[in-house]
């Protein structure tokens, strides 16, 4: 089965039609490429979290008690070697730190047995708090947990995350606001993944103010887009928000899936065309950033496309069919995407890993 | 290719203009797609026509039980509501298409319903005597919660059902009725649009290059399996692990004893959607036991299902088994099938994030 996924996905690869954006190694006004973290598994079926280099190279790995879905960098700790975390996928309550260069675990730590991880979270600018995305599930209500980096992760507390099921999380340059990406659905460990307030689902944007805790702004999706449920972002260099969503519609692919917001207009679906927007086929995995080429870019493993575009006008610069493409992450003045199906397309080309399926995200060491 | 270039170049144009109109003719009228044709047509219209005839019936025993209150006339609503929770349960789980349209499944049934929202509403309404669920229109406007079959199980056999044998309780009478009427509104809405021959039915089963749904056979073919796949996995979470649970009053339908009459009717539903589909024809070579091996657990599943029916305790071991037993189910549908089938199992929607 695997085989022929893979015979499928490399039929399906139109590298020599990538073109520049994966291709050039352009010297001036890159990204500082430093490597890259995500989590995967092996055909066997065990979980690891893994460190690529810049060519795509396996070159340290943890194996992980659980499914994992984000692995961050934890800024400032070159002192006790460099340090990445990863966290189960949700319902998990597990997190996991680790040494970048070796593989080695260096500790582990749960969420309370009333919460759950969504799977992402950010450090503090100073690495010192940790903050991750959380299911109060009793009570139907995101969270944010803060988590104290040099403390063993003890947690120090939590705060309303401004909606539900908060999934994507980040902190802007300043430090000083946080961004939750409120998906506006309601799980509950009891019933797995299953979906449960389809009909009254709204998703939001949530802005904190990490000093005081206080909620700055939520901007609720537009009626129209009632089951669309917002999960990831990205922040670009014009002081915009790049939304990336996933359609609860079933039977409608047409609804928008990139929105964008900024304190001048608010939220906005991005202004890419209605075939462009239904090449994502009602779900985006992923989406990335590149401030060197002021180009983002959203995956759809869904429909085996990568659309890139342009932040300052929306307009879509190219369409990548990659199968199963998922994880994004901004390389060169390009990106680096990875596949579901264990291939990894970047500045060096394309590479197949033979025993590996990467999850859903790649993120860069900084 | 060489050969076919050689004759064309040798035949006149007009017999080549011939060709090339049958060939347009041919890509316009492309085939339908055989197995999401005979699932629709050969499962789901026919079960949505049940399920709205059966709703009729429920909502007519429901004005006959308010016109007339006795104990015979709350016995036949009773049993209308069960005869309609049985053939809900052989459809509810295809919830591609019509059924996710205007949330006509909540409205049906809002299940799971783990906080317990819908009971808290109905009985808030009841107690407050609220006059505005008495219509089926205003009741449209409220919760899904209090509009379907969850509701209408409490008003017939929770707390208090037994004074529905009394004129004093026209209120909470009159509220099943609007909640009955309500379910019969909404099954027929969604028959409707399941018959509509040029609606989301001819879009599935007829899939275009520019469609905003189905593109291509392909497409159309692993929404299917999926669809199978995924109510196989709904079955094992939202209702055999509430069944499974310490709670008993967490399984769907415990107050009218439906349970597992319910569950029973949600696989045989799943397994006849499956024949229809024609999938399990189509299996040779190394897959060909495949059949063999999911009507097999079908019957394992049942068999069990007929044994906790009939039990006075459930035992724990029991569910367990029948717990295993659908989860296996899902792995041949959802791995061994797809896989047979050439169809993509390398994404679900139900596993993104």
């Amino acid at each position: 089965m695997i085989v022929a996924r893979r015979r499928q996905l490399l039929q399906s690869l139109g590298i020599a039609a990538l073109g520049h954006l994966f291709g050039e190694d352009a010297v001036a006004s890159r990204i500082k490429d430093s490597g890259f973290l995500t989590a995967f598994q092996k055909d066997e079926g065990a979980f690891f979290a893994g460190v690529l280099d810049t060519s795509g190279s396996l070159t340290a790995s943890v194996r992980l008690p659980m499914r994992g879905h984000e692995v961050i960098h934890q800024p400032n700790t070159r002192d006790e070697g460099r340090l990445a975390l990863v966290f189960a996928r949700r319902p998990g309550t597990v997190a996991l730190q680790f040494n970048i260069a070796s593989g080695k675990p260096v500790q582990v730590f749960h969420c309370p047995k009333n919460r759950h991880f969504y799977g992402h979270g950010v450090f503090s600018p100073d690495g010192a708090l940790l903050f991750a995305t959380e299911n109060d599930f009793e009570n139907a209500r995101g969270v944010v947990g803060v988590y104290e980096a040099k403390n063993a992760f003890r947690r120090v507390g939590e705060l309303f995350s401004g909606g539900v099921g908060p999934h994507d999380i980040g902190i802007d340059t300043t430090g000083r606001r946080l961004i939750v990406a409120n998906g506006g659905i309601e799980t509950h460990p009891d019933f797995g993944r299953t979906k449960l307030n389809l009909a009254t689902m709204r998703s939001n944007l949530s802005l904190i103010d990490v000093q005081t805790l206080q909620m700055l702004t939520t901007v609720e999706t537009p009626s129209i887009a009632q089951k669309i449920s917002l999960r990831h972002f990205i922040t670009d260099k014009h002081g915009q928000i790049w939304l990336a969503g996933q359609s609860q519609h079933q039977n409608d692919y047409s609804l928008p899936l990139l929105w964008c917001w900024s304190q001048r207009r608010g939220l906005r679906s991005a202004s890419i065309s209605a075939s462009q927007n239904r090449l994502l086929d009602g779900y985006v995995g992923a989406i990335a950033y590149n401030s060197c080429s002021d180009l983002l870019a959203v995956s759809s493993p869904k429909s085996g496309h990568v659309l890139m575009m342009r932040a300052k006008d929306n307009v879509v610069v190219k369409t990548v069919p990659m199968h199963e493409a998922c994880g994004i992450a901004p390389q060169g003045k390009g990106f680096l995407v990875s596949s579901l199906n264990g291939s990894l397309l970047g500045k060096t080309g394309e590479r197949l890993h033979q025993d590996v399926l990467w999850d859903n995200h790649v993120s860069p060491i900084s | 290719m060489n050969t076919i270039i050689s004759q064309t170049k040798s035949v006149s144009l007009p017999i080549v203009c011939l060709v090339m109109a049958a060939l347009v003719s041919s890509f316009a009228r492309a085939e339908p797609v055989q197995s999401v044709s005979s699932f629709v047509r050969g499962f789901v219209q026919p079960g949505f026509t049940q399920f709205s005839q059966d709703a009729q019936a429920l909502a007519s025993s429901l004005d006959e039980l308010c016109r007339s209150p006795s104990s015979a006339a709350l016995k036949a609503a009773q049993n209308r509501f069960r005869g309609s929770s049985l053939s809900w349960s052989r459809i509810e789980l295809v919830q591609l298409g019509p059924l996710s349209e205007n949330n006509a499944k909540e409205r049906i049934l809002f299940w799971p319903d783990r906080r317990g929202r819908g009971l808290r509403q109905v009985q808030a309404l009841l107690a407050k005597q609220d006059p505005s669920v008495l219509s089926q229109q205003d009741l449209q406007r409220k919760s899904v919660a209090v509009q379907g079959l969850g509701a209408l199980e409490y008003i017939l056999f929770g707390a208090g059902s037994d004074a529905l044998i009394e004129r004093r309780s026209a209120h909470r009478c009159g509220f099943g009725r609007a909640i009955a009427r309500s379910v019969s509104a909404t099954a027929n809405s969604v028959l409707k649009d399941w018959n509509n021959e040029d609606g989301f039915t001819d879009s599935w089963v007829n899939p275009k290059p520019d469609a905003v749904r189905f593109r291509t056979r392909r497409e159309a073919e692993s929404a299917l399996l999926s669809t199978l796949s995924n109510a196989l996995s709904l079955v094992v979470k939202t209702r055999v692990m509430p069944l499974s649970s310490s709670n008993p009053r967490a399984a769907l339908f415990w107050r009218s004893q439906m349970s597992i009459r319910s569950l029973r009717s949600n696989l045989q539903g799943i397994e006849e959607q499956l024949g229809a589909t024609g999938f399990l024809k189509r299996l040779s070579g190394p897959a060909f036991d495949l059949d063999r091996s999911i009507t097999f657990e079908f019957k394992n599943a049942d068999r069990m299902l007929q044994k906790l029916e009939n039990a006075e305790n459930r035992s724990k071991a029991d569910l367990e088994y029948l717990a295993i037993v659908v989860q296996s189910l899902e792995g041949l549908v959802a791995d061994r099938l797809a896989a047979a089938l050439g169809l993509p199992t390398g994404f679900s929607p139900t596993d993104g994030d």
